[in-house]
């Protein structure tokens, strides 16, 4: 029964103290695949709920690694239907504000999102996972449930495809600049 | 001499160059990427996720109340029908008593005497025998079949009696002699 009353810090094995331990993990998770924070807040009470219906939560070894496989299956589902209605946007809100000198690299890591949003989902997923943190990459292999070795290998690959872009990007600004 | 040794130091140079501007890139990636889930969860998400749990509560509750529900229902069905089963069972039974209570002639006329071991009978055979010394119902065809034995064998007795015959008397034949 979750008691979540004033400001005292839950109990310890309650399912409030799993809400308040691994919400933020689980949407980085949801965000890296929805790309909108209230999207990603619906999907992570949706697997809290999942969870709590289940009566799972109690026995889980893992627990973690099972809300993060839950997130993951409810948001890859919303970007489906989602992406059926219209084309997905990016709406991404920064954490901190920076400052007016990583202005531009801000703007570089504008134009990588919009790299990495372009990749293919074989090769998203496990980049976004990683970038989630927390996550192990055999964990990250048993979420998506595929071998450890492909999901290194897709990882490199992804990150190779958004060297090479970068590389060309640079290319670009440097024929420009001459 | 000097493009000899100028060589190698451009060609280690260019080489950490590039390897300058690959971990340059990498980082580039790296810190996309941290920034690409960066995004924080509303403070108060928590607090949602909590209360949509309490409301689930309550529902999950009666779900929870509904299965004994069920059970019980279940329960108080075999009880019922285990009841009426015995009601049937005891109003049988009183009904056997009533008919094995009444007097011989009232059961003859009741019973046709040739009555064959049908359903009635059959249901009473399994009954327990009755205190009185009566003859069980059964039996009673059997006793209206040999009611009359003197009859039935003076009839026998009539069909069975020998035809006396007049004795066949042949002559003896005579023979003439031909002459």
């Amino acid at each position: 029964m979750p008691e979540s009353d004033g400001d005292e810090p839950p109990e310890a094995g309650s399912f409030d103290e799993l809400v308040e331990r691994h919400t933020r993990v689980l949407f980085r998770i949801a965000l890296g695949v929805l790309r909108r924070p209230s999207d990603a807040e619906d999907a992570v009470q949706e697997a809290f709920l999942e969870a709590y219906r289940n009566n799972r939560w109690e026995h889980l070894d893992n627990p973690r690694a099972y809300l993060a496989q839950v997130v993951w299956r409810i948001a890859i589902r919303h970007q489906t239907a989602r992406r059926r209605e219209q084309e997905l946007t990016v709406d991404i809100r920064s954490g901190k504000p920076g400052p007016e000198q990583q202005a531009i690299g801000r703007q570089l890591d504008a134009w990588l999102h919009a790299e990495i949003d372009a990749l293919p989902d074989k090769l998203r997923h496990p980049l976004v996972l990683m970038a989630a943190g927390d996550l192990s990459q055999v964990e990250i292999a048993r979420l998506l449930g595929l071998p450890e070795g492909t999901v290194r290998r897709r990882m490199h690959d992804a990150r190779a495809l958004l060297r090479q872009k970068l590389e060309a990007r640079k290319g670009e600004e440097h024929g420009r600049k001459d | 001499m000097d493009e000899k040794t100028e060589n190698p130091v451009n060609e280690s140079r260019a080489a950490h160059l590039r390897d300058a501007e690959a971990a340059n890139l990498d980082a580039i990636i790296d810190n996309a990427l941290s920034t690409y889930t960066a995004g924080e969860p509303e403070p108060n998400l928590s607090a949602r996720i909590l209360g949509a749990v309490h409301a689930l509560e309550p529902r999950r509750g009666s779900r929870l109340l509904h299965r004994p529900a069920r059970i019980w229902a279940f329960a108080a069905t075999g009880w019922l029908a285990a009841a009426a089963m015995l009601l049937i069972w005891i109003g049988a039974r009183n009904l056997q008593i009533v008919v094995q209570s009444l007097p011989t002639a009232q059961r003859a006329q009741s019973a046709p005497p040739a009555l064959s071991p049908s359903s009635t009978t059959a249901s009473l055979k399994s009954m327990p025998e009755p205190p009185a010394p009566r003859m069980p119902h059964f039996q009673h065809p059997v006793r209206a079949a040999v009611s009359n034995p003197h009859s039935q064998a003076t009839n026998r007795a009539e069909t069975l009696q020998p035809i006396a015959f007049a004795p066949i008397v042949i002559a003896p034949i005579r023979s003439e002699e031909v002459n």
